[in-house]
């Protein structure tokens, strides 16, 4: 669910917006539904990573049935510690794979 | 019509979600099926039901352990509380398992005979008076002249002395029955057999006994030539005939350790 937290990062978006964020950023091989996406945002808005935006979009473009979410600081660091996390797993990854193999 | 049957669908989750996040989900999920076509939207329709089967049971879990955990933090702030509902509660438990078993074994279970609903108890009432047993000329009586039970059978508990040779002197329960007795029961001796018609009349040959399983075994060590011993009872000389089963004779045997042969003047009838 690291990638709802990555969808957030540039600004609030509702329910719908992050699937598409999601699925945009991983050439749809990431494909949220309803349930995968709001138990997710359950779970972070309790651990308090991300938050219930009170700003709205100019109510024109806006369904007001709709809810915003934002990162919080929690989540951004949280969010930024993980991208680390996997930056440093992915290089350790290919470094090692990229050593000639031994001979048993 | 579909977003009735996506609201019915989200009464999977549990209420508290629902309230939280149901709105939110109808409405995303109106927008994804708005921008489907016609087979991505089917497809979309099974993804999402199985994505909410899928998620359902761990928020249902997920609340239960939350509760668990409020209700355990709440139960240890509160030792004497505590303490009070555990001994009501286990109180309470007890009672019910002690009523269960006294109900269920008067009222409830089938008594451990063959046709055990067709059995009843025959007993004599005197003008004014409470109901008594028969007394055995009168269940003689009954028994050669009833038409509307298939048989009468006798049967009188008592006590009785076991002084059989080189054991101690052993007071055990007995119980007198008629010859029909364990044939009527259901009842087949696992060694030797039951009373005969010949056991049933006055005389010597009445001096017959069928031991119960347990006194078999405690008493004999279980030995399989103990039938046609003799055995001193209250001392009197008393031929072993059979010895009865575990099972529906041992309810016969918690209250009577040995089953005598018929006296013919004394056991009253049930």
């Amino acid at each position: 669910m690291f990638q709802v937290l990555v969808a957030l990062a540039d600004g609030e978006k509702h329910g719908y917006a992050i699937m598409k964020e999601v699925a945009r950023r991983t050439d749809g091989k990431v494909a949220l539904r309803a349930g995968t996406l709001y138990t997710a945002i359950k779970r972070f808005v309790v651990d308090g990573l991300i938050a219930e935006s009170d700003e709205r979009p100019d109510p024109a473009l806006d369904d007001e049935r709709r809810r915003y979410y934002r990162l919080t600081e929690q989540g951004r660091a949280v969010a930024t510690a993980e991208a680390e996390r996997l930056t440093e797993t992915v290089a350790q990854a290919r470094m090692k794979l990229a050593m000639p193999r031994r001979k048993s | 019509m579909q977003d009735r049957l996506f609201r019915a669908l989200l009464r999977l989750l549990p209420e508290e979600f629902r309230s939280a996040y149901a709105r939110d989900m109808e409405t995303t999920f109106r927008t994804e099926r708005r921008s489907a076509s016609g087979r991505v939207s089917l497809s979309l329709w099974l993804l999402t039901l199985a994505d909410i089967a899928r998620h359902a049971p761990a928020e249902h879990l997920d609340i239960l352990r939350r509760d668990g955990r409020l209700a355990i933090r709440t139960l240890v702030a509160r030792p004497l509380s505590t303490a009070a509902a555990l001994v009501t509660l286990a109180i309470a438990i007890g009672a019910n398992v002690a009523m269960y078993a006294v109900v269920n074994t008067v009222l409830l279970s089938p008594l451990p005979y063959r046709d055990a609903d067709a059995l009843v108890t025959v007993r004599e009432t005197r003008s004014g008076g409470d109901p008594s047993n028969l007394g055995y000329l009168t269940f003689l009586d009954l028994k050669a002249q009833t038409r509307t039970v298939t048989t009468l059978i006798a049967a009188s508990q008592s006590t009785a002395t076991l002084t059989d040779r080189g054991q101690d002197a052993e007071r055990v329960n007995a119980m007198r029955a008629s010859r029909d007795y364990f044939t009527l029961l259901g009842v087949t001796p696992t060694l030797g057999r039951e009373f005969t018609a010949a056991e049933d009349q006055p005389g010597e040959a009445r001096r017959v006994v069928i031991l119960s399983d347990a006194i078999w075994r405690r008493r004999f060590h279980a030995d399989p030539t103990v039938i046609e011993r003799t055995i001193d009872i209250s001392g009197i000389p008393f031929r072993i005939v059979g010895v009865l089963p575990v099972g529906p004779a041992a309810i016969f045997a918690s209250s009577a350790d040995s089953h005598l042969a018929p006296h013919r003047n004394r056991p009253p009838p049930s």
